[in-house]
């Protein structure tokens, strides 16, 4: 029996399939964005419009139809409150209708998790860099067995730092990956640095750098924000490591599609003899497989949720979820 | 010939001599992931803070090695001969008596400094060595501040709490809240208190 899952944090709304493990479909349609950041209400509108377009695309492509899922996972949280209702009821519809099991996923669990599965890696220094978040944890050993956050921004996640920088400088689309194009060549300019232990903040440096625009290209700036943010990113996994003493390190998320950033903690893990696992980009992109896969992890380990008890949680913390796998 | 003692996250410590004198060498050392005008400023600015700090420090009576000579990475600090207080912990080595009187000497120094606007920032077990005297000596002041706030001086005193025994930390706390001409310590423990409400338990120390 396959299990469907279902993710709608922000901008993508997805749903995926897996079955032990393995992934049968993950299909996504994300909210188009140029200029403007995500207002969550008209999100929430175009992810509705797309529910059964994108939910009916994934049981095709797996070649299955509802008979055949034992589970549905969604994401509860952390994301924006509209978007994640859309997937939310989506999900409790199919569920009730079909009398399947529900599971509520955390979303940052689920990036992390599935990197692990793609890799067959057990016990790895997590450094989970999305939009809004941006932590360094491992699973603890204690009796409530959950991610342990060793470090973690203080203020904003470093993909949201990128993408308000780009709207400031102009970069089309305002977006991540268009920073690092626009870095591209770029001399370094000094910008505030601030790590504290494993902890780090980010808005002293986007203030720095969209003031910087005033009078420095944007390739300087780009480029110097881009090493200063991930600079800061890879000292505090370094002292985690040390501190965890673990040998492999997982970089999950939206920004772990930065070429440079793996490229950095390459440097990192060679130096301290362990080993990276970097997800391939639509899995680092949200989507609806690594959902599908957490609530097969939890259907299998025993966990069972009431329908009135499955909502949304905006700040649904990863330390704060039982790991029972 | 330099004799490698130690390597942690951002430096490699050197046994050595200057001046006659036995030294560590605390060389804070080229990191490949970072471009190298990010890499020398941090490396600089680290090493000057950490020499600012602990020459604040020595200068209030704390006990912390002496500062020799700065360079652009790398510290020069009189060697303290004696055991990590960490290891002591771990190990049972010192008789329970000597690791209490330990613990009260920590809180005491840990008073000293917080009075003199001086927060250390990694305030465990494993940056205390102690000496054949038992005494009590701080070191690796790389995350510290020169700051009077309450909650870096409170995660100060969680550090050590969650570093050792609830029986040895009684005695640290104790020393702290008594030690002479420090009027602070009360709103600290209180601050403290909040920390842990507010809950992010997790180790974040290196050592
Ligand atoms: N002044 C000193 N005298 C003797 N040993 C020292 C001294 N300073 C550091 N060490 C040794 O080096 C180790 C690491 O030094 P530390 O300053 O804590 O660096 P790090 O920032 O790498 O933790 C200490 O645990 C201790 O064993
Ligand atoms: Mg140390």
């Amino acid at each position: 029996m396959a299990v469907l899952g279902i993710e709608s944090t922000a901008h993508t709304f997805g749903a995926g399939i897996c079955e032990k493990g393995r992934i049968l479909a993950n299909r996504k349609i994300m909210y188009p964005i140029w200029d403007k950041g995500l207002i969550p209400a008209k999100v929430a509108e175009f992810h509705a419009a797309n529910t059964y377009k994108v939910i009916r695309g994934a049981l095709t492509e797996a070649g299955l139809g509802v008979a055949d899922i034992s589970g549905i996972g969604y994401t509860k949280g952390p994301g924006l409150g509209p978007c994640l209702s859309v997937g939310m009821v989506a999900a409790k519809t199919i569920a009730v209708k079909n009398d399947i099991p529900l599971f509520p996923v955390n979303h940052a669990v689920g990036h992390i998790e599935v990197t692990k599965q793609a890799f067959h890696v057990k016990d790895p220094l997590v450094l989970y860099v999305s939009g809004g978040n941006s932590q360094i944890v491992a699973l603890s050993d204690e009796r409530f067995r959950h991610y342990m956050v060793y470090g973690e921004t203080l203020d904003v996640g470093i993909g949201n730092m990128l993408d308000s920088f780009a709207r400031a400088a102009g970069i089309l689309p305002a977006w991540g990956s268009e920073v690092a194009r626009a870095a591209l060549g770029g001399s370094y300019i000094k910008m505030p640095y601030t790590v504290k232990g494993m902890d780090f903040t980010f808005t002293g440096l986007l203030t720095f750098a969209t003031r910087a625009l005033e009078n420095n290209s944007v390739r300087d700036v780009a480029y110097s924000m881009q090493e200063t943010a991930f600079s800061m990113l890879c000292e505090a996994t370094e002292r985690a490591l040390l501190l965890s003493k673990k040998k492999d390190i997982v970089v999950c998320g939206g920004v772990a599609q930065s070429d440079r950033l793996k490229q950095m903690l390459g440097s990192i893990s060679r130096e301290n003899r362990a080993n990276l696992f970097a997800a391939t980009n639509d899995l680092n992109a949200d989507n609806g497989a690594m959902i599908a896969l957490v609530a097969e992890k939890m259907q299998d380990s025993g966990q069972s949720y009431a329908v009135d008890d499955c909502g949304i949680s905006q700040r649904y913390r990863l330390d704060s979820v039982k790991i029972t796998w | 010939m330099p004799k490698i003692i130690d390597k942690g996250a951002e430096a490699r410590l050197l046994g050595s001599t200057f001046l006659g004198v036995d030294v560590v060498i605390k060389d804070r050392v080229r990191k490949n992931y970072r471009i190298e005008e990010i890499d020398s400023s941090i490396r600089k600015e680290r090493t000057r803070s950490e020499a600012r700090i602990m020459c604040a420090a020595s200068a209030c009576g704390a006990r912390v090695p002496l500062v020799l000579w700065v360079g652009s990475s790398v510290l020069v600090l009189t060697r303290i001969y004696g055991a990590m207080l960490n290891r002591l912990v771990e190990g049972g080595r010192a008789d329970g008596q000597d690791l209490f009187g330990i613990m009260s000497d920590a809180g005491r120094q840990l008073a000293l400094l917080h009075r003199n606007g001086i927060v250390h920032g990694d305030y465990t077990t494993a940056n205390i060595i102690v000496d054949r005297q038992h005494k009590a000596w701080i070191i690796d002041f790389g995350l510290g501040e020169l700051t009077s706030s309450l909650e870096s001086r409170a995660v100060d005193v969680l550090l050590m709490k969650r570093s050792v025994s609830a029986a040895l930390y009684s005695c640290f706390l104790e020393s702290y809240l008594s030690s002479r001409g420090y009027d602070d310590a009360d709103k600290v423990v209180a601050r403290l208190a909040d920390i842990e409400r507010r809950g992010r338990y997790q180790k974040r120390t290196l050592g």
